[in-house]
Formats: structure tokens, C-alpha cells, sequence
């Protein structure tokens, strides 16, 4: 029985049926569960139920997770089931359920969000991205860093050099650093002096390159990762020629 | 789908309505006649020793589903701590190799006692939400009154009904196993799992 629900939440096997169900059964519960946060008023019995009926769903979903965790370990471990509940990805599940059964205070109800943490462990391409993200994580921190050291470097040089009127202070700089240099400017501040001008096209120039090197990154490890997925089913059908 | 698998399932499917049957069946009652009891997790014990552990764990969560949703409100679901420390104290104490040692009983029966005390009792303080039965709810108001620590007064108004009810166990669990027809038990498909686990009960 535990092999059958291992296989029906794990997918093992690519071509079972049940199993694909499965997964977008629980992501479009998961989906649906996140429903009743999209309105102001979601007090009505319809989200009650809703809300109940979700997390019963994915309640089970995460107690059939815990049943099988030892059999996703390479040992097989009878530890499996204690190190589970600690695992970042069950703290998420199990954080996401907490809220609405009453076991945390109202203020953590935005935890409810964690939810959606299911489409990582079901969707393909979810998991495609989070893989891209755990083998590229080195280089995604040190280009984020440099990004990071860069907006904060432009926005002490603007805070230094624009008058108080128009950057009353840091935060206001690292503000305007940040929308310029993600381009999403907003533009209820800026540069008003002819330095401040200069300064803003100084850094705005090399801050699209610096700022676009984490997307890069993303892209490029992304690419590697359907190359190798190719690769690996290129192998199997030669294997099963 | 080949028949011995077939035949499997089915199996499965019966000894689990069965249990399932005996939870819901017997909670009804324990609470129209207002026992001292809860018997909502009898039939999960003898899932768990009849089958495996994990179905004893399937079954109590539907009972659980019942309950909450049918009797109490939905977050009392959380109390389903309780009826998986059944089916998993009950499934693999008892199973041995997959032989059934009845001579564990009256341990497996006493740890159930003690664990559930101590679950509900947590999940009470957590919840801050006071004991759902009369019976409970009376013997934790003695001892509130009587000056006792507050998740003492739980833990022993919630081990004092789950003694009665793994005394119910104790005897109705044995005499289910022998009444089902021997083609019901011990019917694990986990037998080729690898590891020395004791949800492995197969030989």
C-alpha cells in the first residue's frame, strides 16, 4: 500500500495515469485554496467551505507525504519520519494548514500563501525552475550581491550629492536606486540637480547590465536543464531500443 | 491489471470499510449512550494489525474527516495525532515478521493510553479549547478544582477515557482478526520494500 501511495505522489513511474491526476489534482486544490485570500470579505460560507475542504485535502496529501518520506531516502531509514516534519519543504506545507485550523494566531494567516508550495512538488516545470535555482544558487548570490552593493553604492552617491529637498533620506536614495535600476521607476522621486541628472545616467547605464545578470543566469542554467532532460529521455529510448 | 492484484485491492477495500465502519459505528455508540469512551479508533487499530500500519493510517484519517466535519468544526482535525499514534503503536507492535504477537497487547494497549494522553493534552493547551466530552470535561473539572496543573487535568481526563477505550480494543481487536476469513490478512504489497523497517512486516 505504501509503495502504491509512493508512486501515486512521486510519480515514479512517468506513464501511470493515476499519478498524473494526482498532481494536478492537488495543485488545482492547492490553487483553489488560495481563492478566498483574493477577496476583502471572505467570511461568506462559501469560502468557509472552500477553506475547509482545501485543507482537509491537503492535509491528507501531506500526511501521505510523511508515510512515504523514508522510500524517497537513499538508506530507507527509519529516521525518515522523524527528519520529515523538519524538512523546508513539509515546515511550508504544514505552516500553509496551520492558519486556517485555528492552531495560529490570525495575524499568520498571510502564511496561507505557502500553498502554493505544492507546485513546486508537483508541477514539472516548477520543479524545473526550483532546480535551476538550487544548482545555480553560488552564482545567482554572488551576481544578486553585486547587484545588490551596486544599487546601494549609486544611492548613497545621489544621497550625497542631491539636495535634502529632494532625497530627504537614505531610504528615500535606495528607493529611487532600486525602481531606476529595475527599470520599473516610478517617478515620485528623482534627480531634480544637474549632478543628480548625471549621476542618474551615469549608473541607470551600467545598472542594466548589472541588474540583468541574475535573469542571465536564470536562463542560461534553465536552458542547461531542458538540455540534460533531452539528453536524459534521448538515453532511455536508446536503452529501450 | 492482473487478478492476484485485483483480489488485493479488494481485500484492502474490505478490511478498510470494515474499520472504518467500526470507528464511525462504534463512536456513535459510545456517544448515544453517553459512555465513558471514545471507540473512534478501534477499527484503525485493527486495520493497522490486520493489514499494515499505513492503512490503519489511511482509515483513522477518514474517520477523523468525519468527525470533523460531520460532528465538530474543521480544526479539530489536528486530533488526528491521536488516531495515527493508534495504528502506528497497535500496526507495528503487534506485528511481528508478519506474525501477529498478541502477547504485546497489553503494552501496545498501555502505550496508546499513555501517548494519547499526552497528544490530546498538548493539542487542548494549543488549541485552548476545553475538553469536547461530558465525561472528560467533568473529570478535568475535578481536578482543575482540586488545584491539579492544567495539562495534568488534560492529559488524565484524556487517558482516563482512552483507557476504557483500549480496554474495548483489547478485546474487540482480537476478535475481529479471528472472525475475518484468513484470505484478509496480512495482505502486503509492500513485501519487496527494502529496508528493515517496521512498517515491513512481511517475513
Amino acid at each position: 500500500m505504501r509503495r502504491y501511495i509512493y508512486g501515486l505522489i512521486h510519480n515514479s513511474d512517468a506513464h501511470r495515469r493515476d499519478g498524473l491526476c494526482y498532481d494536478w489534482f492537488i495543485m488545482v486544490v492547492a490553487i483553489i485554496s488560495v481563492v478566498p485570500m483574493m477577496f476583502r470579505d471572505n467570511s461568506a460560507p462559501i469560502f468557509k467551505a472552500l477553506e475547509s475542504v482545501t485543507v482537509y485535502i491537503l492535509f491528507f496529501d501531506y500526511i501521505l507525504r510523511w508515510m512515504t518520506y523514508d522510500m524517497s531516502m537513499k538508506n530507507n531509514s527509519i529516521w525518515a519520519f522523524f527528519i520529515y516534519p523538519f524538512t523546508p519543504l513539509a515546515l511550508m506545507d504544514i505552516a500553509g494548514l496551520l492558519p486556517t485550523l485555528g492552531l495560529l494566531p490570525s495575524s499568520f494567516m498571510i502564511l496561507r500563501v505557502l500553498r502554493l508550495v505544492k507546485l513546486l512538488q508537483y508541477s514539472k516545470s516548477c520543479r524545473r525552475v526550483l532546480n535551476v535555482f538550487r544548482k545555480q544558487g553560488r552564482t545567482l548570490a554572488s551576481v544578486l550581491l553585486i547587484a545588490v552593493a551596486y544599487i546601494f553604492i549609486s544611492a548613497l552617491v545621489m544621497f550625497i550629492y542631491e539636495p535634502a529637498e529632494n532625497f530627504p533620506t537614505f531610504f528615500d536614495a535606495l528607493y529611487w536606486a532600486t525602481t531606476a535600476l529595475t527599470t520599473v521607476g516610478y517617478g515620485d522621486i528623482y534627480p531634480k540637480s544637474d549632478i543628480g541628472q548625471f549621476i542618474s545616467m551615469i549608473s541607470s547605464f551600467f545598472g542594466i547590465a548589472i541588474i540583468a545578470m541574475p535573469a542571465g543566469v536564470v536562463t542560461a542554467g534553465f536552458m542547461d536543464e531542458l538540455d540534460s532532460e533531452e539528453k536524459e529521455k534521448e538515453r532511455e529510448a536508446e536503452g529501450n531500443e | 491489471m492482473n487478478d492476484s492484484r485485483k483480489k488485493e485491492i479488494l481485500k484492502y477495500a474490505a478490511v478498510m470499510l470494515i474499520g472504518l465502519g467500526l470507528n464511525i459505528g462504534l463512536y456513535w455508540i459510545a456517544h448515544i449512550f453517553e459512555l465513558p469512551m471514545w471507540l473512534d479508533t478501534v477499527g484503525t487499530a485493527v486495520a493497522a494489525v490486520t493489514l499494515e500500519p499505513a492503512a490503519g493510517l489511511v482509515i483513522g484519517y477518514a474517520t477523523n474527516l468525519f468527525e470533523s466535519s460531520a460532528i465538530y468544526m474543521s480544526d479539530t482535525i489536528i486530533y488526528y495525532a491521536i488516531t495515527a499514534s493508534c495504528a502506528l503503536i497497535f500496526g507495528i507492535m503487534l506485528r511481528k515478521k508478519g506474525k501477529i504477537s498478541w502477547k504485546r497487547l497489553p503494552l501496545a494497549a498501555l502505550s496508546y493510553v499513555a501517548v494519547s494522553a499526552v497528544l490530546s493534552a498538548v493539542i487542548s493547551i494549543w488549541r485552548d479549547s476545553p475538553p469536547s466530552s461530558g465525561w472528560e470535561l467533568m473529570i478535568y473539572g475535578n481536578m482543575i478544582s482540586a488545584g491539579a496543573p492544567s495539562f495534568f487535568a488534560y492529559a488524565v481526563s484524556a487517558g482516563a477515557l482512552k483507557l476504557v477505550d483500549a480496554a474495548v480494543m483489547c478485546a474487540v481487536t482480537p476478535l475481529v482478526y479471528t472472525v475475518l476469513p484468513e484470505s484478509m490478512k496480512n495482505v502486503t504489497h509492500i513485501s519487496a520494500t527494502t529496508w528493515k523497517s517496521p512498517f515491513n512486516t512481511n517475513p
